[in-house]
């Protein structure tokens, strides 16, 4: 806990946030989910707003990284997964059938809790997700390249090692470089996994600063372990438990004055 | 209590009993470190001393002759006759000089000296002409001022008075001690050759330029052991070259009529009546001949000059089945003159001498220069090789006679021979030739590796052509599509494949399925077309069906359902063997490849090795490359997924180039084995030594050719040696192949070691 002590001045939007009057991304109902015979997500319900930062926290098999792959669909991969409910993205049912799951996903951006670079140079890690989309023009995909980077705070660092192998990087780099990687195909949504439970502190202010920035563009959603992190970077946070969401509201009120018992035994750290 | 428990683990912790432990669990640690490491090194001292061993008994082979100077006595009847012909027993204890006055001098090689003294039954004739009828039973003729033949044999006789081994010299007469009466006048010129069943003499008259050819049937005597000769037939030429050298070749078909300036008149005595000229050919050029004589076998020319080379010449088949003389080698012996060659009696080994006083021994086949010795500082006049070629006597200007022990094994064996193409007496062009023995002792081992290193890769190409698309797809099957259960009886099943012992494989390639191809070979080439057809037509009927059905079985299983399907296509495609023969190949398409596309056709064939060796590599490549498909870690496949990628896109994109090392390697390893396999191409290839990628040919490869001949091989003989060194070249074929594939995946490890 010894970030408490580093001091974050990240301003907030200074005005008073609330659910009801945002513009809502993504629209989840009465969602369940079953591994196998075990459900792991039961009746969840919420909206999600745009161009905000949503975290979700919850103590650890609370459901909540289960529940961020549902947004694009990185669930499917697992057989035995099993899914009830409805799940909307800007109005398109996601789970409809004949949805391309591939095209979903270009729209759901998501980075990982482990920094997963290509073994490739760090340009073509950056165009990967461009090429897949069949964009061969080497302009547009320079452009691409440094516009993601610049984005990701990293074309400083890279842009005269560009067809360095990614594998060489520092982790805070690499992560970095996830997430240009995934914004560089204009995603809608992106999701971060647990962006920086494998970094230091110094990559994780970074981190934390970019996605401060990066809400300007996209609307993201956050799972951490680290309360302090959500109450630094989200505008809203989710409080799951045991599969359930709990709690749902703007950062401030979730922290300051939680309305059920055991989010507030979870912030105070009576349990996690 | 607690205090008590404290106690006894102080207890434990200390005292005699834990420092023993302690001692116990150090020795334990520094005997296993000792045992590993003595496990580590052996297995490297094991490599090592194979290739040490290896490279022991290959190294004889390039090894240069040794000479040694065994003694210099006075010429044994002296400077003042000229020697006609030396004869020499196998033990070099004793010899034998013939000179033009008619005498053989007989004299000791171990002390040195002349020992006896005899005169030949020449009835008070002059002998002017001189030839060897058999280099090998040292059969000698000589031509007499009376119009007659002398026929004589050198040999020995071993005795043992007082028990002392003795070796004395003797001369023979085949054909009795009355010579043969062949024409009036004085035998200039003389050629004589002797077979089981006749004697063919050629011959020329003083003064005359007819060449006259008498053909002698023998007829051996009811009474006595002896051998009478019987006029046969006879025929004659005149000759367009003055004569200095006459050569009749082995068969007595060939003769060379050659004058002083190295023309050679070629004459072709198939019908002895009628002698043909066949063409005149110059020898040299800017050059005069010394010495012209053949080599071991009577068939090459070996041509000495005045400028110092040596030439070898013989007869080639041209295209139109006409023969011509063709040069063959040249070799650059020495500054002055060559005064005389004198040949090994078993191999293609040569003496020369020349005037500046050295002595050189040379291998015609190997082309190689086995050393020089200065035996005087005057000219040498003739050189003789002794039977077993393990010594050498050299006549000096002045009057002596060296002798010299020689040890020289392996002159037939040189890099040229062994990789580059040689031309083998009697052989249209120069080859690639792998035949290593024969029966006849005047034979010309041919010891071309080209061919068996060749068969060697052609095997393992074309069964890497088989082998490599269904191991490696299967891999990326079985890593990337299958659902764990499945893969986990998959995989092994495809390993256990490479517990079949190849002897089995082989076995069924040679005696089953070779038979089966040959007879339904349109049947299996249908299965290439047919195969894949029908799996994407299975595969695209399965995705029309209802989804109820699709269902029913899972994803990652679904590949079970191509058992059968596979099974079916490829006894439909056997079945439509005769329609498209009958339809394509007039009923019979072996007999259309050989005489409509002209491709030769064997029954054991590069196909069958093909099909038979690529199953039995399967396993290999299949195992390695699914390892490194299936260890790609899934972050790397998710973080693709997520990007938007299709299956198809993550594994191009990620999964193969991330496996790609691991990939490269698996096929280097299947290579490396193919490259080793034995008992499948031992059975199942013909082992023929040819140098072609026809597919429907045979080869035989290095393994093999050392499964085959090892056993027959006369040990630290040349062949021995050639054979340790295919081994040898096996090895280094195999360990450069093992180690590109370990380098390969040691370099992907520090690669994606940070994954």
């Amino acid at each position: 806990m010894s970030e408490n002590n580093v001091s974050i001045t990240m301003d907030r939007d200074s005005r008073n946030l609330r659910l009801e009057d945002e513009k809502v991304a993504i629209e989840v109902n009465d969602w369940n989910l079953y591994y196998g015979n075990k459900q792991a997500l039961s009746n969840v319900s919420m909206k999600l707003p745009e161009n905000r930062v949503t975290a979700f926290i919850g103590p650890s098999g609370c459901g909540k990284s289960t529940l961020l792959r549902c947004f694009n669909r990185m669930n499917d991969l697992i057989d035995i997964v099993r899914v009830e409910g409805e799940m909307t993205l800007h109005g398109d049912d996601m789970y409809a059938k004949g949805m391309d799951v591939a095209a979903l996903r270009r729209r759901v951006g998501m980075v990982f809790q482990k920094p997963n670079p290509f073994p490739k140079s760090i340009y073509e890690n950056v165009c990967y997700g461009l090429r897949l989309q069949g964009i061969k023009d080497k302009r547009v995909l320079d452009e691409s390249v440094e516009w993601a980077l610049k984005g990701a705070g990293l074309w400083e660092e890279v842009k005269d090692r560009l067809n360095d192998n990614a594998l060489g990087m520092s982790g805070g780099q690499q992560q970095r470089l996830c997430i240009a990687r995934a914004i560089a195909i204009k995603p809608e949504v992106l999701l971060l996994d647990e962006p920086t439970s494998a970094l230091d502190p110094i990559s994780t202010l970074a981190i934390e600063e970019l996605i401060f920035e990066l809400k300007k563009d996209f609307t993201i959603l956050i799972v951490t372990h680290n309360m302090q992190q959500a109450a630094r970077v989200s505008d809203y946070t989710a409080f799951m438990y045991m599969g359930e969401l709990i709690e749902y509201t703007d950062t401030d009120t979730l922290f300051t004055n939680p309305q059920v018992k055991r989010t507030e035994d979870y912030i105070t750290g009576r349990y996690g | 209590m607690s205090h008590s428990v404290d106690n006894a683990l102080d207890k434990a912790l200390s005292g005699p009993a834990f420092e023993k432990r302690i001692k116990r669990r150090n020795l334990r640690d520094y005997l296993s470190k000792i045992g590993i490491s003595v496990g580590g090194l052996g297995i490297i001292g094991a490599v090592m001393l194979i290739m040490f061993f290896l490279f022991y008994v290959v190294l004889p082979l390039f090894v240069p002759a040794h000479i040694e100077k065994h003694q210099t006595f006075a010429l044994p009847g002296g400077a003042n006759e000229t020697t006609l012909y030396y004869g020499v027993d196998e033990y070099q204890t004793s010899g034998l000089r013939f000179t033009q006055s008619g005498n053989a001098y007989g004299f000791d090689l171990v002390k040195g000296g002349a020992t006896s003294q005899e005169m030949l039954p020449l009835n008070g004739a002059q002998i002017t002409s001189f030839t060897v009828v058999n280099e090998l039973k040292s059969i000698i003729a000589f031509g007499l001022s009376t119009g007659e033949i002398l026929v004589a044999q050198y040999g020995y006789s071993v005795t043992y008075p007082n028990n002392v081994k003795t070796i004395t010299p003797k001369v023979t007469y085949p054909f009795g001690e009355e010579p043969i009466k062949l024409a009036d006048g004085v035998i200039e010129h003389l050629a004589v050759r002797e077979s089981d069943s006749e004697v063919r003499i050629v011959y020329q008259i003083k003064d005359s330029a007819e060449i006259k050819v008498m053909l002698f049937s023998k007829v051996e005597s009811m009474l006595s052991d002896s051998v009478q000769l019987e006029e046969d037939t006879d025929g004659s030429l005149m000759a367009s070259l003055p004569t200095q050298w006459l050569l009749l070749d082995s068969l007595g078909r060939n003769l060379y009529n050659i004058d002083a300036d190295g023309k050679v008149e070629y004459i072709d005595l198939s019908d002895v009546s009628t002698p043909q000229v066949i063409e005149q050919v110059e020898l040299l050029q800017d050059d005069k001949p010394s010495v012209v004589r053949f080599l071991l076998g009577d068939y090459s020319i070996m041509v000495g000059t005045e400028k110092g080379k040596v030439y070898q010449w013989f007869p080639v088949r041209q295209a139109d089945n006409s023969f011509k003389l063709q040069r063959i080698r040249e070799f650059d012996v020495s500054q002055s003159a060559i005064t005389s060659i004198g040949i090994e009696k078993a191999r293609k080994g040569f003496a020369v001498t020349d005037a500046d006083g050295q002595f050189h021994l040379l291998h015609s086949t190997a082309h190689r220069y086995l050393g020089t010795e200065q035996a005087a500082d005057v000219s040498l006049t003739r050189v003789v090789m002794a039977p077993r070629a393990n010594g050498a006597l050299v006549e000096t200007a002045k009057g002596d006679l060296v002798h010299y022990m020689i040890e020289n094994e392996h002159p037939d064996v040189s890099l040229e021979s062994l990789w580059g193409k040689v031309w083998y007496e009697g052989y249209e062009e120069p080859s690639y030739t792998w035949q290593s023995s024969s029966a006849s002792s005047d034979f010309e081992p041919k010891f071309s590796l080209m061919p068996l290193t060749w068969g060697t890769i052609k095997a393992a190409l074309y069964s890497m052509l088989f082998a490599v698309p269904i191991a490696i797809l299967a891999a990326i099957y079985t890593a990337f599509f299958m659902d764990r259960q499945t893969r986990q009886w998959v995989k092994p099943s495809v390993e256990m494949i490479e517990a079949l012992p190849t002897v089995i494989l082989g076995f069924l390639a040679g005696l089953w399925l070779a038979p089966h191809m040959e007879a339904n070979l349109p049947g299996f080439f249908a299965i290439f077309v047919v195969l894949p057809l029908g799996i994407i037509l299975f595969g695209y009927g399965w995705t029309k069906l209802p989804k109820a059905i699709r269902q029913k079985v899972p994803v990652g299983r679904r590949a079970v359902l191509m058992i059968p399907v596979i099974i079916f296509l490829g006894w439909f495609a056997l079945q439509l063997s005769s329609p498209l023969e009958n339809a394509f190949f007039n009923g019979d398409m072996r007999h259309w490849l050989t005489y409509s596309a002209g491709i030769d056709f064997d029954q054991r064939n590069a196909m069958v090795i093909g099909f038979a060796m690529g199953f039995a590599l399967i396993p290999t490549i299949f195992s390695v490359a699914e390892d490194a498909i299936y260890n790609v870690p899934s972050y790397l496949v998710n973080g693709s997924l997520a990007l938007g990628a299709s299956g198809w896109q993550t594994l191009v994109g990620v999964v193969i180039p991330t496996a790609s090392p691991g990939i490269f390697s698996a096929i280097m390893l299947g290579f490396g084995r193919g490259v080793g396999e034995t008992m499948i191409v031992l059975m199942a290839s013909g082992n023929t030594p040819l140098m072609n990628a026809n597919l429907f040919e045979g080869m035989r490869t290095l393994s093999a050719n050392l499964a085959v001949e090892m056993p027959e091989a006369e040990v630290a003989s040349s062949h021995y040696r050639v054979l340790f060194l295919s081994g040898l070249v096996l090895f280094i074929f195999t360990f450069f192949f093992n180690t590109l594939a370990e380098v390969v995946r040691q370099r992907m490890r520090r690669k994606y070691g940070s994954l």
